[in-house]
Parts: C-alpha cells; sequence; structure tokens
C-alpha cells in the first residue's frame, strides 16, 4: 500500500516537474520571440508608416512620448538601438520645432523693440536647442551600439534598405547634434 | 504700475547699424549665436543691430574698414589693425590663466580706462575670451616632460597664421621652419602631416578633427600660449554716445560663462593627450614668448602699455616670477 502511494506521489510529481518547465519554455519562447516580433512590427510597419504620414508634429509627439520607453525592449531580448536612433531623431525635432517658434517669438519682439520678451525667447530657444542636441547625440550613440562593427571612414555595405536608412538617421542624429550644441 | 513698467521694456527709437560677425561656421556658428543675444542687448541701449555672417576674417576686417558694416566682430588677432592696445591682449604667453585675464578685461572695461579703448574712429566695445591657445604636436617625443627640447625644437616645422606677425616672429626666434596658412587651412595641413605643430584654442579639437594630426603619438602642451579673444569695435560716432560703456560692461559681464564654455571644452580632451612640460623647458617657453614679446613691441606690433598691464598682473599674482625682478621689464 505504502509502494503504491510513493509511486503515485513520484508519478504526479513527474508530472507537475514537466508541466513547470514546459511552462517555463514556453513562456521563455514568447518572451524571446514577442520582443523581437514587437521591433520587428515597429521596423518594418510602425515607422515606414509614420514616416509616409505628412503630420510631422504628430510623428514627433509619438516619438517624444515613445522614446523611454524604447531602452526596455532590451529586456525582452530584442535589440532596441535601431529604433532609438529613429526615436531619438523625432523626439529632437519635437525640441527643434519649439525652437523654431520661439526664435520666430525673438524676431518678432525684436521687430516690436520689446528687449524683455526677446530676450525670454532667446534664453527659450537655447534651452530647446540644448534639449535638441541631447535627445539627438543618445541617437548618435544609439548608432553606434547598433553597428559596432562598421568603420569609421569607409563607406559600410548594408543588408538591408532598413539598416541603410538606420544608419543614414543616426549621422544626421550626430551632425545635428553638434549644429544645436553650437546654436545653443 | 504694471503698465508703466511693461511699457519701460519697449524700446521708442532704435538705430538700424550694421554688424559683420566672424565666425568659421557662418549663421550656424556658437559665435553668431553670442551675437543674436549681443543684438538684443544692443536694442536696450538703443541701436538696431543687423548681423551680417562671415567665414573669412580678413573679409570681415575689409567690408569694416570700407564702412559697408557699422560694427564688427572677429578676433583680437584681426583687432590689433584697429586698436593695437586691445589687440596685444593676446600677446604670446603674456597671461598663463583666466584668472589673470580677467583681472586685465576687468581693468581695462572700467569707464577710467575707456580712452585706452578708442583709436579714432574706432572703439573697443566688448572683449570676450574664446579660450587659451595650446600647440598641438603629432609627435610627443618633441617635448617630452624629463628632456631638454632645446635642439629638437630647431627641426619641426610649425604651422603660423598668416594674418599674425607675432607667430611668424615667434617662429623665427626659434629657428624652425614656418608654413603661413589661413586660420581653417592651417588645421587641414596639420591633420594631412604638413606641419609638425599648430596651435588653437581647445575648441578646434573636436571642431577640426585634431584627433587626426594627433595620430597616435602626439599630443596636446599643457602650457597657454595666448589667451583668444573675441573683440567688438564699432565706428565710434555712427553709435550714441554711452554705448560704449554699456557694452563693455556686458561683454565683462559674459566672461565667466565664456570660461566656463572654453573650459568644457579643454575638458573634452581626453587626459591622455594632455603633455605636461617640465619646469625647465617651461622657463624657457616663458624666456622665448618674453623675448618675442618685447621684440614684437620695439616693432610696433603689440602695445607697450597692454604689455606694461599684463606684466604687472603677472608680478602681482606670482611676485617670485624672475622677470619682477629682470632689468628689462615690458
Amino acid at each position: 500500500m505504502k509502494m503504491l502511494i510513493r509511486r503515485k506521489i513520484y508519478y504526479w510529481l513527474i508530472w507537475l516537474i514537466l508541466t513547470l518547465f514546459l511552462l517555463y519554455a514556453t513562456s521563455m519562447l514568447v518572451i524571446n520571440n514577442s520582443g523581437k516580433m514587437l521591433v520587428g512590427f515597429i521596423e518594418d510597419q510602425a515607422v515606414p508608416y509614420v514616416l509616409k504620414t505628412d503630420d510631422v508634429a504628430m510623428g514627433c509627439v509619438m516619438a517624444e512620448a515613445l522614446s523611454l520607453s524604447i531602452p526596455s525592449l532590451a529586456q525582452i531580448n530584442a535589440s532596441p538601438y535601431k529604433l532609438a536612433v529613429i526615436f531619438e531623431f523625432l523626439s529632437g525635432s519635437c525640441a527643434e520645432f519649439k525652437a523654431r517658434e520661439e526664435e520666430l517669438r525673438y524676431i518678432r519682439a525684436l521687430h516690436a523693440k520689446n528687449v524683455t520678451e526677446a530676450q525670454d525667447a532667446r534664453i527659450l530657444q537655447k534651452r530647446f536647442l540644448n534639449l535638441a542636441a541631447q535627445r539627438q547625440l543618445k541617437g548618435y550613440l544609439n548608432l553606434e551600439l547598433a553597428y559596432p562593427e562598421m568603420p569609421g571612414n569607409g563607406c559600410p555595405q548594408f543588408s538591408s534598405w532598413n539598416d541603410e536608412f538606420y544608419w543614414l538617421v543616426g549621422l544626421m542624429d550626430g551632425l545635428l547634434a553638434v549644429l544645436n550644441d553650437l546654436a545653443s | 504700475m504694471a503698465v508703466v513698467l511693461s511699457l519701460n521694456c519697449f524700446v521708442a527709437l532704435a538705430e538700424t547699424k550694421s554688424l559683420c560677425v566672424f565666425d568659421l561656421l557662418g549663421a550656424n556658428g556658437p559665435i553668431y549665436a553670442q551675437m543674436k543675444d549681443y543684438k538684443i542687448a544692443a536694442l536696450g541701449w538703443g541701436v538696431d543691430l543687423q548681423l551680417k555672417p562671415y567665414i573669412n576674417e580678413g573679409q570681415a576686417a575689409a567690408d569694416f574698414k570700407a564702412g559697408l558694416c557699422d560694427a564688427v566682430s572677429f578676433t583680437g588677432i584681426q583687432s590689433r589693425q584697429f586698436n593695437s592696445f586691445t589687440g596685444s591682449l593676446d600677446a604670446m604667453g603674456a597671461l598663463p590663466s583666466y584668472a589673470h585675464l580677467k583681472t586685465v578685461i576687468s581693468t581695462i572695461s572700467s569707464p577710467q580706462a575707456s580712452p585706452l579703448m578708442i583709436n579714432k574712429p574706432y572703439e573697443v566695445v566688448g572683449i570676450i575670451p574664446i579660450g587659451a591657445a595650446y600647440l598641438f604636436v603629432n609627435d610627443r617625443s618633441l617635448v617630452s616632460e624629463h628632456e631638454d627640447t632645446k635642439n629638437k625644437l630647431s627641426s619641426i616645422r610649425i604651422a603660423v597664421m598668416d594674418n599674425d606677425p607675432a607667430q611668424i616672429e615667434l617662429v623665427s626666434l626659434l629657428g624652425t621652419p614656418s608654413l603661413s596658412a589661413a586660420i581653417a587651412e592651417m588645421y587641414k595641413k596639420f591633420n594631412a602631416g604638413l606641419v609638425d605643430v599648430c596651435y588653437g584654442p581647445a575648441v578646434v579639437y573636436q571642431a577640426m578633427e585634431l584627433h587626426k594630426g594627433l595620430g597616435s603619438k602626439g599630443g596636446v602642451i599643457r602650457f597657454p600660449v595666448a589667451q583668444l579673444s573675441l573683440q567688438i569695435i564699432i565706428r565710434q560716432a555712427e553709435f550714441p554716445e554711452q554705448f560704449g560703456q554699456n557694452s563693455r560692461n556686458y561683454a565683462l559681464s559674459k566672461f565667466n560663462k565664456a570660461v566656463q564654455l572654453a573650459q568644457g571644452y579643454e575638458h573634452r580632451i581626453a587626459l591622455q593627450w594632455w603633455l605636461s612640460i617640465s619646469e625647465s623647458n617651461q622657463q624657457r617657453y616663458h624666456d622665448i614668448y618674453r623675448k618675442t614679446r618685447l621684440s614684437l613691441r620695439d616693432k610696433g606690433v603689440y602695445d607697450a602699455r597692454m604689455l606694461r598691464i599684463m606684466h604687472l598682473v603677472r608680478c602681482k599674482k606670482n611676485p617670485q616670477l624672475s622677470e619682477c625682478t629682470a632689468a628689462e621689464k615690458e
């Protein structure tokens, strides 16, 4: 009788271990692939869609809102660097738009000979340019992480159009970061 | 009351004048950005400045002379032809630190010193530091910390700016071959390996990608060759009477920020690139610079009054210096 009970316990214990293992393996599979699927979807579908729209302001606001969550994709085994290149570029553009508005306010104030207003607008313009430069620098640093093997001075070869596009956006990130830093 | 206060912020009448701004990056550069702020301040003093960007310093000076600009902003080297007193501020090795520079600029920006800022028809209305100039070398063994560089210097090629007689005089004193070039060309030649040494503020290290010229063996000598400055000059008769003093006070108020910016660029050069030089070599450099300054003073390039002020500041801050007791004083 005792043997029978012990055998039953072993039997259920083995099933329990197997079930837990299966659940764990499945969850790992889902987590691994969902990260890759999510990044793949954003890269192949969402980014081209956003770039296609003519409402630049909406794209920039979206990037500004989501930029912070992009690095967290690394937690589900997806490489977020290429996405960060374009999201930081777009959120940098957001700050640039605001800087441009402040520059217009500065010019208007100068035209109206309003010194205080012009000073205020200029301070804000420089703050936004500095913010844009910081975001664009982050984008450029992500480019270095996304393509660590790429040469610094030669022309690189890419396997896909997407890669070529991210590379160019990353280079623009670097260039704009320098220009906006100097202007701020 | 609020209405009265807000009305005070408006300038009822402002004369329109043109300001030619030299910036290597044109309207996108940091100097042009500073001048946008200056434009606001000038509006408060009753002048509406229209900014014109120049990427060639010589052209800006020529246009100012020709009357195409009412005011101009460029480096101290270029301003020497309009006012040799303030143009001597960047004399070779004259000011070893930013603290020395601040003392000098504060002194000469005071209302009592205003006659020195005027050289009719021109008036210097602002001096803003760009940063200390350092020597960039492509081979650090040229200035090894424990060696005497006396014999080595004669064989190295130094790039000098073609518009600065001071640099040409210095290399002729050193007896080294030199290659004169315009400001932007100089760094291209250094990067291409055509010259062994070039000089400039820390900001050019990144802007002109000097790491290419430094290679794996080069470095930056931690010894300020000169204190470079940005100077604003006006045609005095074209501007309101108090404009000059207001502007000098404004420029002085921007001193700390400008120095912070320059130091920020210096910190961006990694520690491994900085080269210290031995005490004996430092003394030798001081002697060479001093001889250069005296020679240029006698030739009329440097202004004796400015050299005297800088000498007094150096001796005030460090009375132990040998030049303070030397027979031939600046």
